[in-house]
């Protein structure tokens, strides 16, 4: 009967196996000293155990587990990622290093540094002689015995059509070549302003030079500065027609047109001329004929 | 680890089948004790222990794409744990080293402080050497009943016994333990 009911000590402590093999124990034990104090030991023993304090893993274990789950059979460190392995990393490194060296080389040079300014300038001269920044207007305008003889050949012109004008190439000739515009992107911007200037000026003068040839009779000749040429020119053509008059050279291609409107209708004319752009008059006779001939540069 | 992500959790094991790194770490992390115990408790010898638990770990990661969850991981944890510790010691290299107590008593020892140690460590050693001396298919037992907290159906699943056998070999261990240990014992 001991036997039995020490057998079922671990169903006690564990509350295990049936309830009744329980009950039979417990109602054993009650009346077996002997038994009762085995079974008290038995829970001591069984305390005991379960006081133990839980192991720990050494320190790194963790770490140590990961790296040989690894593929490589170890995680690399940081440093190692970086250079190892040398025979490739470092020559990739070491060519990576030298191509961005060029490349801030090369930005710092093309950087338009405010100290670098006066060295570009100082440097122009040598450039210009690959390709002139300014003055296109001189290389257009005549020397003073062509000018005369381009003059009567221009008086000529006037009565014949205005083609021989277009010939000669628009306004826009007087554009910077393209060895300029690269030489420009060097330019520090006060430069770039000054040189933006003097090409206006020199365009304004070939403009104002091919007025002159074209209409040397124009009772009113200026400059029409526009964004939009089209634009312009039918806006021109519309408050001509509005205020009575007529396009002399109406043709799409010209540069210069000339209008022919009642001397009453001028002033509007005048007006509407500022409001299509930048008008500018570079001549107006002092006692206007009726009807009055306007010449206009289309710029 | 996740919130959701206990140790069991299905969002862990998808984690750990997908190949996930981190999923992995966190997985050692929250059973490198408890494998590491077992197998200290098992071999008595730091190194050995380590050596057993990194291993459990190793075929965990390269095994657990093919884990039909059919048992919980922490089962098929302590399953590798104690096969490998009862294959070593059933090997005859390992009787050699089987003087293992010193690690346990040492690790034991740590936690007392200077007026109890002497006596604790004592019991401690009086303990660890009892446990040592157990058979080991009565060891293993023990070990995940009463220091890891199994339960007899978790232990028979872990070590593929019949219930009845768990709780039998359970009994004569604690029974032999009670006997070893009947000094310290009221």
């Amino acid at each position: 009967m001991c036997h039995d009911a020490r057998e079922s000590f671990s169903a006690l402590v564990d509350v295990s196996g049936t309830a009744e093999e329980r009950a039979r124990c417990l109602a054993h034990v009650a009346g077996c000293a002997d038994c009762a104090r085995e079974l008290e030991r038995f829970r001591a023993t069984v305390a005991l155990l379960r006081a133990v304090e839980p192991v720990r893993a050494p320190a790194a274990f963790v770490d140590r587990v990961l790296e040989a789950a690894s593929p490589g059979g170890r995680r690399p460190r940081v440093l190692e990622r970086v250079f190892f392995p040398l025979q490739w990393k470092l020559p990739i490194e070491a060519a990576a290093l030298v191509i961005v060296g060029v490349l801030v080389g090369y930005l710092v040079r093309q950087s338009p540094e405010p100290e670098q300014a006066p060295r570009h300038d100082a440097a122009r001269p040598a450039v210009s002689d690959v390709a002139p920044p300014v003055a296109p207007a001189p290389a257009l305008v005549p020397k003073t015995e062509e000018r005369r003889a381009v003059s009567q050949d221009a008086r000529k012109a006037a009565a014949a059509p205005p083609k021989s004008l277009d010939a000669a190439g628009p306004v826009e000739s007087a554009s910077p070549p393209a060895g300029k515009e690269e030489f420009r992107g060097r330019e520090s911007a006060p430069a770039l302003e000054r040189q933006l200037e003097k090409e206006v000026a020199g365009a304004r003068a070939t403009a104002d030079v091919r007025a002159k040839l074209a209409s040397p009779d124009a009772d009113v000749r200026g400059i029409l500065a526009v964004k939009d040429r089209e634009a312009a020119r039918r806006q021109l053509d519309e408050l001509v027609g509005k205020l009575g008059g007529h396009l002399e050279r109406p043709d799409p291609g010209a540069a210069v047109i000339q209008i022919l409107l009642p001397r009453a209708a001028y002033p509007e004319l005048a007006q509407g001329l500022v409001r299509i752009g930048s008008w500018t008059i570079q001549h107006e006779s002092a006692e206007l004929p009726d009807p009055v001939r306007v010449n206009v540069t289309v710029n | 680890m996740r919130e959701d992500d206990t140790p069991d959790s299905p969002l862990l094991l998808a984690r750990l089948r997908a190949g996930e790194a981190l999923a992995f770490e966190e997985l050692v992390r929250a059973y490198q004790h408890r494998v590491f115990g077992v197998a200290l408790r098992m071999l008595g010898n730091g190194a050995e222990a380590e050596e057993v638990a990194q291993e459990v770990f190793l075929r965990i990661h390269r095994a657990i794409a093919g884990f039909r969850g059919d048992a919980k991981l922490s089962t098929w944890l302590y399953r590798i744990t104690s096969r490998l510790c009862l294959n070593r010691l059933a090997s005859g290299e390992r009787r050699m080293t089987r003087r293992g107590e010193e690690t346990l008593m040492r690790l034991a020892n740590g936690h007392a402080d200077a007026a109890t140690r002497l006596e604790q460590g004592e019991l401690e050693a009086a303990l660890h050497r009892a446990i040592a001396e157990l058979p080991d298919e009565r060891r293993i037992v023990v070990v995940l009943r009463d220091l890891e907290g199994l339960s007899y159906e978790e232990i028979a699943l872990v070590l593929e016994l019949e219930p009845g056998t768990v709780r039998s070999r359970l009994h004569r261990a604690r029974m032999d333990l009670k006997d070893k240990l009947e000094r310290f014992l009221p």
